[in-house]
């Protein structure tokens, strides 16, 4: 565990990132480090072998006579072989190169522009077919474009109608109440209508539920008017 | 550093640069993970590590057997072809797999690991034989 402790406290195995201060305390405590395992080296060239090894020698590898001849053998016979094997690769390739390169050719120049003028043929055709068609979609909504502005017109003008006769609705109407204006020539018999006609919209009610037109109207007068003539409820506690 | 080319996320099926007068290879990269190998077979420029991306994936070699005891391997041959006429090389474990797929000629390395597997299995056959020799004496002493 202290051998643990002391190789990931070693400088040599802590990987400083982003700062060039010496990792003098813990790696754990200090920012920017980090242990890592493959940073770690081996122990250095200068110690040499350790004491329990000085005098150790390894085993060689111990290859039969009989297999190293044979596998002589076998590795020139299977260099010869791919050798050869590469060889016909490569002129197999050259071949197939040259089909691919005379496919890509023409055999002369007639051809060629024969070639040339049928296809300029086919690709007449196509564009006539192809224009009958685009004249066709385009008369299509050429109509369907006037159809729609002349829908557009009639649902405006009968917007317009609509609003007209609500405004000649109005006129008309403000033109009969005009009949009753106060104007500058009938003011002054306005004035005087309102001031002969005072109304007084005061009144009491007693507890029998007579009613008392008028501010100031006393219970005797003939103004007192029973509130019960029109008040149902009122009128059935009365007769209790 | 190594590192550097880890972190880097390129297509795995090829698009590295093709330099022409740099010799290529035909190789296994090493993929998968922790107890899973998983190999690509590569070309690489010569000079590529194994986590550099490949001019171009030839196949694939599964070395861990599957349910029916098989180790899957695909190689797309017209291509081999052609790197080959371009004048690749391949690696030697490449080899192997192309000469146990029949496309070159048998490894020796393959008859070298057979024959080595064969002598240590006779060994063992012998040591067991020479174990069940020695049991009943050793009964007959105690009894």
């Amino acid at each position: 565990m202290a051998s643990l402790l002391r190789t990931s406290l070693n400088p040599r195995n802590v990987l400083r990132l982003g700062s060039n201060i010496e990792p003098q305390f813990s790696p754990a405590t200090t920012p920017w480090t980090q242990t890592v395992r493959w940073r770690r080296d081996r122990k250095p060239m200068w110690l040499g072998p350790s004491k329990s090894k000085r005098y150790w020698v390894p085993p060689r590898p111990n290859q039969p006579l009989e297999e190293k001849v044979e596998l002589r053998r076998l590795f020139t016979r299977y260099k010869t072989e791919v050798s050869a094997l590469h060889d016909l690769i490569k002129e197999n390739m050259k071949e197939v190169q040259e089909k691919q390169k005379q496919a890509l050719q023409f055999q002369s120049k007639e051809e060629e522009e024969a070639e040339w003028v049928e296809c300029m043929a086919i690709n007449d055709d196509w564009n006539a077919e192809s224009a009958a068609l685009r004249e066709q979609r385009i008369a299509r909504e050429l109509e369907a474009v006037e159809e729609r502005a002349l829908q557009l017109k009639l649902a405006r003008d009968e917007e317009k109608r609509k609003l007209a006769a609500e405004l000649n609705a109005k006129v008309r109407a403000e033109k009969e109440r005009s009949k009753t204006y106060i104007t500058p020539e009938n003011i002054d018999e306005a004035i005087e209508q309102a001031l002969n006609t005072v109304v007084d919209f005061n009144y009491s009610i007693d507890l029998r539920g007579n009613k008392y037109i008028g501010k100031r109207t006393k219970p005797e007068s003939q103004n007192a008017k029973r509130i019960s003539d029109s008040h149902e409820p009122i009128k059935r506690e009365i007769a209790a | 550093m190594v590192r550097k080319w880890v972190n880097k996320l390129l297509p795995a099926a090829g698009g590295g640069v093709n330099i022409p007068t740099i010799q290529k290879s035909i190789r296994l990269a090493l993929k998968g993970c922790t107890n899973r190998p998983f190999f690509h077979i590569n070309v690489h420029t010569k000079t590529d590590r194994m986590k550099q991306q490949p001019i171009e994936q030839l196949g694939s070699y599964d070395p861990m057997p599957n349910m029916f005891n098989e180790k899957l391997v695909s190689i797309n041959y017209d291509r081999v072809k052609h790197w080959i006429a371009d004048g690749g090389r391949t690696s030697r474990p490449a080899a192997e797999l192309f000469g146990l797929a029949g496309f070159f000629p048998v490894h020796p390395r393959t008859y070298m690991t057979a024959w080595r597997r064969r002598k240590s299995l006779i060994k063992l056959y012998e040591q067991s034989l020479k174990a069940k020799e020695t049991q009943p004496e050793e009964k007959e002493e105690k009894s």
